[in-house]
């Protein structure tokens, strides 16, 4: 059975290169890109299991992303969690995704998040 | 002496002068006209006394000739009808008529019959003897040839004046020849002028001319009644009385007597009195209009002080209308200084969060990658680890946490003041906020030596709604705050059902407690116990305890505090146990 797929989309290179290695070593296969603007066909063409997605990104905003992914019935389903530093999120945002991650958060933190959109 | 005075004392000489006039000119030109209608009304009194006794001398001649005319009287004359006169003639004419005298002469001029009598004593009297003279041819008294005429008039005689009427002797039908003379006569007596006295209403008094007795005014009137045309007007010296003098001229056309009429002097009395009432409305009329120009003259000056008083009022109060303008003015400008002090600092506040809000972004975002390659290396990614390599990377993810916590406060407390804060209505567990606020103090407690337990009450839900960062960070003030002011012993964390609607978080430390006086002040921003204190613990800006009450406060929450000196202190929280909205 093939591995489900996790995709971040960082634009803060240290950030996405140490979450992607965190999830290595949590044994979840990700992948990683910077580019918000391809984020949405990324998430078309690779259907992820899971979106850990940044809000503010170079190219297009991770709500813009959020909406776009939502609006598309082929990949609306898919668990997108929002990870961002910005410490109150708009209850909105919150709402449209299935999880929320404030920067800075802990492996254990992570961990619990993931399995558990993960299983569900 | 002052121009008022002056004025004054000028009008009132002027008024004196103007009542002297006046009174002069009324006096001469009014009193003379009064006193020329007085003579000329009684000129007319007088004549009008003379009427009267002309009335008199016209009845006396018509009663004679009642007599004369009458064929008795025509018979007896000429002979017959001797005892006619004796029996009933004369005695009642004289009692009737009022006659004194009567003398019957025949054509030959020879009395016939004559008698005289006093008709009020009713005595007979001696016919006059002076009037024989007048008897004899060519005298006025006989001269009568005509039977249409008489000779009517008075004669003036040493016994008396006497009031005659001579009458031709005819027959009934006035026929003649003339058969003699019948001569009635009527003495002047003092009874008379009282009787005209009394039928004019004048009192009429007459002298017979040069009389031994003639009284003064009488014989100057003399001087005077020819000269005014008969009729002599002059006040009395008793200045009540005016009398009027004229003369009574017998057939001889001699004068005879002198009448005086006296009259109240009415007219001259009503010419005075008028001319006084004139006088003394003048001098009234002066005092009133001295008194009104007076009056004007106070009224003037009292107007121009009212006018004075009037313009200072109203520089007064447009002096206090211009202070009130620039007190408003300066009201408005503060309160425009005031608003925009608002504004600014609205702005000042709003700026302030978004500083705090990409300042916390700005740390989170390094911090993230410092928590993840710390735990990393933690866990043996990059190799086996020494214990006190792991204690060293410990002692970096407390502190990175403390940062952490440090910054999430400051954002908070410049969110707090600003706009709404938006808060979160999502599922957490109780336990697992304790394990994550004590992952991140645990070691911090343990530095210090102290005992931190936690338990969560059976009968609390495994899952509650609420905001789970925002509680984080209310439970990790909470704690940070006992391990600071904690030197030794337990710290216990303990969350419970508190009756069927509520849950609290509950921190009990054994440090030294606050005293009453200061718990007040403790949940103050920037609030600290004091120096010494702050000097020995080592960190903290005095946010916590505020960050805590204004976040219980934006979650519905409240929170209690426990303390004596020496008995440690407990923080509780209660919130409201939440459904899904």
């Amino acid at each position: 059975m093939q591995r489900p797929l996790v995709l971040v989309i960082e634009d803060d290179p240290d950030i996405g290169s140490s979450l992607v290695e965190v999830l290595e070593y949590l044994d979840v296969y990700a992948e990683w890109m910077t580019d918000g603007a391809l984020a949405y066909q990324a998430v078309v063409d690779k259907r992820p299991a899971l979106v850990l997605l940044d809000i503010h990104l170079p190219g297009k905003s991770g709500l813009e992303i959020l909406d776009e992914i939502r609006a598309d019935p082929r990949v609306a389903h898919t668990r997108i969690a929002i990870v961002t530093a910005d410490a109150y999120l708009h209850k909105d945002i919150r709402q449209k995704a299935d999880g929320v991650l404030i920067k800075p958060y802990t492996i254990d933190q992570l961990n619990a998040l993931a399995l558990h959109l993960l299983e569900n | 002496m002052n121009k008022r005075t002056k004025t004054l004392t000028f009008i009132g000489l002027l008024l004196l002068a103007f009542i002297g006039v006046v009174f002069l000119a009324s006096h001469f030109i009014l009193l003379g006209s009064f006193l020329e209608l007085e003579a000329r009304d009684m000129r007319a009194n007088v004549g009008r006394v003379l009427n009267a006794i002309e009335i008199q001398q016209d009845n006396v001649a018509t009663i004679a000739s009642g007599y004369s005319m009458w064929d008795e009287t025509y018979g007896f004359v000429r002979g017959d009808n001797q005892e006619l006169f004796d029996r009933n003639l004369m005695d009642t004419a004289f009692a009737d008529y009022d006659v004194n005298v009567t003398i019957y002469l025949n054509d030959d001029l020879e009395i016939v019959y004559e008698k005289a009598v006093d008709q009020e004593t009713n005595t007979e009297l001696p016919v006059p003897v002076g009037i024989y003279q007048h008897l004899t041819a060519g005298s006025p008294l006989v001269s009568i040839s005509d039977p249409e005429s008489a000779v009517n008039g008075i004669l003036s005689l040493p016994e008396g004046v006497l009031m005659l009427s001579s009458q031709p002797i005819v027959t009934s039908e006035r026929d003649g020849p003339i058969a003699g003379i019948q001569i009635w006569g009527r003495y002047l007596y003092e009874s008379f002028f009282e009787h005209l006295s009394e039928t004019t209403n004048f009192s009429v008094t007459a002298q017979r001319y040069l009389d031994e007795n003639w009284p003064d005014d009488f014989k100057q009137a003399t001087q005077y009644v020819d000269l005014e045309g008969g009729i002599f007007v002059e006040p009395l010296d008793d200045a009540d009385v005016i009398a009027g003098y004229t003369v009574l001229h017998d057939l001889y056309g001699q004068p005879a007597i002198m009448l005086r009429v006296d009259a109240p002097r009415a007219i001259y009395k009503q010419g005075q009195t008028s001319i006084n009432y004139f006088v003394l409305a003048m001098i009234l009329s002066g005092f009133v209009f001295s008194g009104l120009a007076q009056s004007r003259m106070t009224l003037q000056r009292e107007n121009v002080e009212l006018e004075w008083l009037v313009e200072e009022r109203t520089a007064e109060l447009s002096r206090a209308n211009a202070q009130l303008r620039q007190e408003i003015a300066e009201r408005t400008r503060a309160e425009e200084a005031l608003e925009k002090a608002r504004d600014e600092a609205l702005e000042a506040l709003q700026i302030k969060t978004k500083i705090m809000a990409n300042v916390s972004h700005d740390v989170r975002t390094p911090l993230t990658t410092i928590v993840l390659r710390t735990e990393l290396l933690k866990r043996g990614r990059y190799g086996m680890l020494t214990p006190e390599q792991q204690g060293i990377l410990d002692l970096i993810l407390t502190n990175t946490r403390q940062l952490l916590n440090f910054v999430s406060n400051l954002l908070t407390e410049a969110q707090f003041g600003g706009e709404n804060i938006a808060v979160a209505n999502v599922v957490f567990s109780p336990s697992v906020l304790i394990d994550e606020v004590f992952a991140m103090l645990m070691p911090v407690a343990e530095r210090k030596q102290l005992t931190l337990t936690g338990s969560v009450g059976a009968d609390v839900p495994e899952t509650l709604r609420g905001d789970p960062i925002r509680l984080q960070q209310i439970l990790t003030n909470l704690l940070e705050n006992a391990i600071r002011f904690t030197e030794r012993g337990t710290i216990a964390v303990t969350i419970e059902r508190t009756g069927e609607t509520h849950w609290a978080m509950r921190v009990s430390d054994t440090g030294r407690g606050i005293p009453a006086e200061m718990q007040s002040h403790i949940f103050e921003a920037f609030w600290q116990i004091d120096g010494s204190m702050t000097r020995e613990v080592s960190r903290g800006v005095g946010l916590g305890l505020s960050i805590v009450r204004q976040l219980t406060a934006l979650l519905g929450g409240e929170v209690t505090l426990e303390s004596a000196p020496g008995h440690g202190s407990t923080f509780t929280v209660t919130f409201p146990i939440k459904s899904k909205e």
